[in-house]
C-alpha cells in the first residue's frame, strides 16, 4: 500500500525535472545556436510478479507480469536538430547548414565548440564571439579578418584576388549529443562525443549573413508543460487517495471499536 | 525552490529587454542615418547533478549527463550598419554616404564624434554644421554671397559666386572603423570611437572602400518596420510562454502544498 505513495512521489519529482528543462528551453527560444534539452526517463526497480504455488511461494514459471516501482530521470540530452536559418545581412553572422561546430579558444586556452555564429570583429581585426572568445581556423590559429575577405560555402576564406587564405575551423563529432553543454552557447568535448574531426565535403555549408536560430519549438514545449502539470496533479491525487486508504486501514479496519 | 521559476524569469527579462530594443528601433524609424540595434542572447551555465543522490539501476551511457540549465542572458546589443534608403531632398547641404564611412563632427568640448546623418545646415558665420549646431570637420566656410553650393562624389565642396566664378572651399573627408559595431552611441545620431571600435581611419569619399557622397540626398534609418513588428510579436509571445512556465511551477508548488490537509 505504501509503495504507491513512493511511486507517485517519484513521478512528481520527474515532472519537476521536466519543467526545469522546459523552462530553460522556453527561456532560450531566442538564443542563437541553442540546442534544446530533452530529459529521458527510465523505469526503476522493475520486478517480475509470479503466481504463488500451494505452499504460498512464488512459482518461478508462473509469471503474471511485471511491476514497475518507479520512474527516474536517466539523463538529459540535447537535440542536435538544426534550427531555422534566419537571414540577417550582417557581415559577421555565420551559420552552419548541416553538421559541425565552429571552434573557439576558451578563456584558459581550452578549445570549445559552438553553433552560434554571431561573431564580432575586435579593434585588432580578430573575429570573436560575444563572450570575447577568438574564433579559430582549421589549423587552430585565431582568425584575423581583412576587409577584402570573402567566404565560400565550404568555409574557405579568400582574399580580394580570390586566393585561398585559410579555412574556418569547422569540426564534427562521432556523437555530437555526447558533448557537454558549457553555457553561453558553447560545448565541450567529452569521451562520449569522441575527438573532433574534419567534416567531409557536402555535409555542411557555410552561410554568411545568416544565423541559426534556437531549435526550441514553443508548441511542443507548451504541450509538454501542460502534460507535466496534469500528471503532477494526478500523482498528487494518488498520494492523497493512498493516504486516505491508509487512514481507513489504521483507524477503521484496525480499530478495536465495536 | 524550483529552478524553473528562476530560469523562466530570466526568459521574461530577456524578452522585455528585446522589446525595449525594438521600441527604440521603431521610435527611430524616421531618424536620418539611424542604424538599428539587435539584441542577442545565449544560454546561462548548466547545473550538473552528476549521480549524487540519484539512484541509477543500470550503468548509463551518460554518466554525468544529468543537468538542468539556468536560463538565458543578454549576450550583446549589436548595431547593424547596413545602408538605409537614400531619399532625394534636393537640399544642397543634405549629404548621404552611399557606402562605408562616417562624417566627423566637432562637439562643444572639442572632441570628435562621428555620424551618418548628413542633414547639414549653415550657421551665422557660414560654417557647415549639424542640426544641433556642431561643426563639420574639416571645417568648411561657405561665402555669404554664394549662389549655389556643389559637393562632388569624392567630397570636394565648391561654391558658385554671383560673378559666375567657381570657388573651391575644401574637401569633406570620411572615416571608417575596423569594427563599427563597437562604436558608442551618444544620441543625436552621434557615435564616439572606443577601444572596441579601433581608431578612425580617414580617407577620401569614393576611394579606398569609402562610399561616395551624394548631394541632395539623405540616408534614412535602416529600420525595417515589418521585421521589427514581427520581432515584437515573437518577443511578446515568448514573454507569455515564459510567464506560463512560472505559472506552471507555481501550480506545482500549490499542488505540493495540497498534499497534506
Amino acid at each position: 500500500m505504501v509503495r504507491g505513495i513512493y511511486t507517485a512521489a517519484m513521478g512528481m519529482l520527474i515532472d519537476q525535472e521536466k519543467l526545469n528543462s522546459i523552462s530553460n528551453n522556453l527561456a532560450n527560444v531566442e538564443s542563437v545556436g541553442y540546442k534544446k534539452d530533452v530529459p529521458v526517463f527510465k523505469t526503476y526497480l522493475m520486478k517480475g510478479v509470479y503466481a504463488m504455488n500451494k505452499k504460498g511461494m512464488a512459482h518461478p514459471l508462473w509469471k503474471v507480469g511485471k511491476l514497475e516501482h518507479a520512474i527516474i530521470v536517466d539523463r538529459v540530452y540535447f537535440s542536435m536538430k538544426q534550427g531555422d536559418m534566419v537571414e540577417t545581412d550582417e557581415k559577421f553572422d555565420f551559420a552552419i547548414d548541416g553538421e559541425g561546430f565552429f571552434t573557439v579558444m576558451g578563456k584558459d586556452g581550452e578549445i570549445l565548440y559552438t553553433r552560434a555564429g554571431n561573431f564580432k570583429l575586435d579593434n585588432d581585426g580578430y573575429l570573436r564571439t560575444n563572450e570575447g572568445l577568438k574564433v579559430l581556423d582549421d589549423e587552430g590559429n585565431p582568425i584575423l579578418w581583412r576587409e577584402d575577405y570573402t567566404v565560400d560555402e565550404e568555409g574557405w576564406v579568400h582574399d580580394g584576388e580570390g586566393k585561398r587564405i585559410f579555412r574556418f575551423g569547422i569540426v564534427g563529432f562521432d556523437d555530437p549529443k555526447g558533448l557537454e553543454k558549457v553555457g553561453y552557447s558553447l560545448f565541450r568535448e567529452t569521451e562520449r562525443s569522441g575527438k573532433p574531426e574534419k567534416i567531409s565535403k557536402g555535409r555542411m555549408k557555410i552561410l554568411r549573413g545568416y544565423l541559426e536560430s534556437s531549435n526550441v519549438q514553443v508548441f511542443k514545449e507548451m504541450i509538454s508543460m501542460i502534460n507535466a502539470l496534469r500528471h503532477f496533479e494526478i500523482s498528487q491525487r494518488v498520494i492523497v487517495t493512498e493516504d486516505q486508504l491508509l487512514d481507513r486501514a489504521v483507524n477503521s479496519v484496525g480499530g478495536m471499536r465495536g | 525552490m524550483m529552478p524553473s521559476l528562476y530560469s523562466a524569469a530570466t526568459g521574461m527579462e530577456a524578452q522585455q529587454f528585446k522589446l525595449d530594443i525594438i521600441s527604440n528601433n521603431l521610435a527611430n524609424v524616421d531618424t536620418n542615418g539611424y542604424k538599428r540595434v539587435r539584441a542577442e542572447f545565449n544560454d546561462l551555465i548548466y547545473q550538473y547533478l552528476k549521480s549524487a543522490g540519484i539512484p541509477v539501476a543500470q550503468s548509463s551511457l551518460y554518466p554525468t549527463g544529468l543537468y538542468y540549465g539556468l536560463g538565458v542572458r543578454k549576450s550583446a546589443t549589436s548595431r547593424i550598419f547596413t545602408l538605409g534608403n537614400l531619399i532625394e531632398t534636393g537640399n544642397a547641404l543634405d549629404l548621404a554616404i552611399g557606402g562605408d564611412g562616417f562624417f566627423q563632427i566637432q562637439l562643444q568640448d572639442g572632441s570628435i564624434a562621428y555620424t551618418r546623418d548628413g542633414a547639414f545646415k549653415i550657421d551665422s558665420s557660414g560654417q557647415i554644421v549639424t542640426s544641433n549646431g556642431n561643426i563639420l570637420v574639416p571645417n568648411i566656410v561657405i561665402p555669404s554671397n554664394a549662389v549655389s553650393i556643389n559637393v562632388s562624389q569624392d567630397g570636394i565642396v565648391s561654391a558658385e559666386l554671383p560673378d559666375g566664378t567657381i570657388q573651391n572651399l575644401g574637401n569633406i573627408t570620411l572615416v571608417k572603423f575596423v569594427n563599427p559595431a563597437g562604436l558608442k552611441s551618444i544620441g543625436n545620431n552621434l557615435f564616439l570611437a572606443t577601444a572596441a571600435s579601433g581608431d578612425p581611419i580617414e580617407g577620401t569619399p569614393n576611394q579606398d572602400g569609402f562610399g561616395p557622397i551624394h548631394q541632395g540626398y539623405l540616408e534614412k534609418s535602416n529600420v525595417d518596420v515589418v521585421k521589427e513588428m514581427v520581432n515584437m510579436i515573437t518577443a511578446q509571445r515568448a514573454y507569455e510562454f515564459n510567464a506560463r512556465a512560472i505559472q506552471t511551477a507555481d501550480d506545482m508548488l500549490r499542488t505540493v502544498a495540497g498534499l497534506r490537509r
